[in-house]
């Protein structure tokens, strides 16, 4: 079997395990899906009562929000259901858990990410699929485009949480300053790009890569061209090879705990 | 008296142990400062020309006071009464002779208090940076307090009567969502009511959430004695109902606890 082959049966594999996993409590599992669709909901209220009172802010009215919401809730599920271990590197590094991964003759970080789902996340890409077509309208080419843009901002995501946690390899416990920054990048994506001056709007585009899961996306669906979608691209495949670069630089300084791990 | 006391040494074990960890509570006030940040930026953007009522400086000092509510509070599973349920830890908890949910209620104030004097500090650091002090009456200061005090209490009962419903489910965690979600939208977390539209500022002073958030933070920057009365009678009324019931649904979720063995 190609080494392509190999790895896309392995996602696979880890894909259904994580399913059967979580639908072993079906109540849980379908509770934490429609009531994430159900919160993600929720969150536009904000956005409405604003509109209400305001029409516009620099140019964005609430439809360009419906579409900024669709790209971050995608962006995130996809980076949580297909890498839901990328939120939980710095923790498996620091507790030393990274052992079982290490010693399987498969690439330890893709099988790492791939061996966990977030089943709420599966909430959030069911809204970013819902909510695409009532923003875009039945525009196959254009919602072709919006798959696009989550491919690229799920990469960003995994590669920058991926990143995050490889900190842990040389920092030891990191997991405060982590949440705050892997959070960070999701709420500043949920917010227009336009609202930010300066030296925040920099940092947007650099530091916290919000910039690349939602407003370049964004503007790209509102605007084509095909500059920004090389641009997009070559960030996500940035994004991608630095967590792996970083990776496989701590995993040199990499201590295991001789911790007997069991995965259910 | 002795059993207040109990309740209040649960408080403050807790506040000791939590301010040992003060790096890392500071370092999870970030969060807090960008929330801040952010919306800066969007009045910044939004509030020129508009006919709103209210300033900057009061929009900023009000979300430092839903914020320093809602996120120096431990809410869904970090209050960790789902866990003691689906663990099973509750059964020793239940043998210890004080009452579980005021012995959590300790807990939860002890807690609190460690993250909200920290949010308390950055937060008013960072809005005198952005917008300068808010108009504030000094008399008012210790009915704001007290009306504080009531915003907490009332917001843990809210949450524990969430929490005990893992007795009966295998899965609370949807419940919290909604229940965030529903101090985020009818409790006013990012906006005051007198954002929202008539009917629904109406239905939403109706429910209790806005009494844990808005309430507290609306009187911050406008202070009222009217409203202020309005709003501690309502508090009072809404924390009795809330706690009374939730001592109701405790001691049915205990029963069903030992029906299935414990």
């Amino acid at each position: 079997m190609s080494t392509a082959g190999k790895y896309l049966s392995l996602f696979f594999t880890n894909m259904r395990l994580n399913i059967a996993s979580a639908m072993e409590y079906r109540f849980s599992f379908w509770s934490q899906v429609l009531f994430m669709i159900l919160n993600d909901a929720l969150l536009l209220f904000f956005w409405w009562v604003f509109f209400a009172n305001f029409h516009a802010v620099r140019g964005w009215e609430f439809s360009h929000i419906l579409l900024l919401y669709a790209l971050s809730c995608g962006s995130y599920g996809l980076a949580c259901t297909f890498a839901g271990n990328s939120l939980r590197l710095g923790e498996i590094i620091a507790k030393g858990e990274l052992d079982f991964y290490l010693l399987l003759p498969v690439d330890p970080l893709f099988n790492l990410l791939t061996a966990r789902m977030e089943v709420h996340a599966l909430g959030d890409l069911v809204f970013a699929l819902i909510l695409a077509p009532l923003t875009l309208g039945w525009n196959p080419p254009g919602l072709a485009m919006f798959l696009v843009m989550l491919i690229c901002g799920g990469l960003v995501l995994t590669g920058f949480w991926t990143m995050v946690g490889c900190l842990s390899f040389f920092w030891g416990h990191n997991q405060g300053f982590a949440s705050v920054v892997q959070e960070a990048v999701v709420m500043f994506a949920m917010y227009p790009d336009h609202i930010f001056t300066g030296i925040v709007r920099s940092l947007l585009f650099t530091i916290i890569p919000a910039g690349f899961v939602t407003y370049l996306p964004v503007s790209l669906l509102r605007d084509f061209s095909w500059l920004k979608l090389a641009v997009l691209l070559a960030v996500a495949l940035g994004f991608t090879l630095a967590a792996r670069g970083l990776f496989a630089l701590g995993a040199r300084k990499y201590e295991s705990g001789n911790l007997m791990v069991t995965r259910l | 008296m002795i059993k207040a006391a109990k309740y209040l040494f649960v408080a403050r074990t807790s506040l000791t142990g939590k301010l040992v960890y003060f790096w890392d509570l500071l370092g999870r006030s970030v969060f807090f400062l960008l929330v801040l940040l952010i919306f800066d930026q969007l009045w910044r953007a939004s509030l020129p020309g508009s006919s709103i009522d209210f300033s900057r400086t009061q929009l900023i000092w009000y979300l430092v006071m839903t914020e320093i509510i809602t996120l120096s509070t431990p809410g869904g599973y970090t209050l960790g009464v789902d866990e003691d349920i689906k663990s099973g830890n509750i059964a020793y908890l239940l043998n210890r002779t004080c009452n579980y949910p005021l012995f959590m209620l300790g807990r939860y104030w002890g807690v609190s208090l460690a993250s909200m004097l920290i949010n308390l500090g950055l937060g008013c650091c960072a809005a005198l940076i952005m917008v300068g002090p808010p108009t504030l009456v000094p008399a008012s200061l210790p009915l704001l307090v007290l009306t504080l005090i009531l915003a907490v209490t009332l917001k843990f009962f809210l949450t524990l009567l969430i929490s005990l419903t893992a007795f009966w489910v295998e899965e609370s965690r949807p419940f919290h969502w909604i229940y965030s979600k529903l101090i985020f939208t009818v409790g006013g977390l990012f906006v005051p009511l007198e954002f929202f539209p008539d009917w629904l500022q109406d239905l939403a002073r109706i429910l209790p959430f806005n009494l844990t958030v808005y309430a507290p933070a609306r009187l911050l920057v406008d202070w009222d004695p009217q409203f202020f009365g309005a709003v501690i009678l309502r508090q009072i009324l809404w924390l009795g109902a809330v706690a009374l019931l939730a001592q109701y649904i405790f001691r049915q979720g205990v029963i069903k606890l030992n029906v299935h063995g414990g």
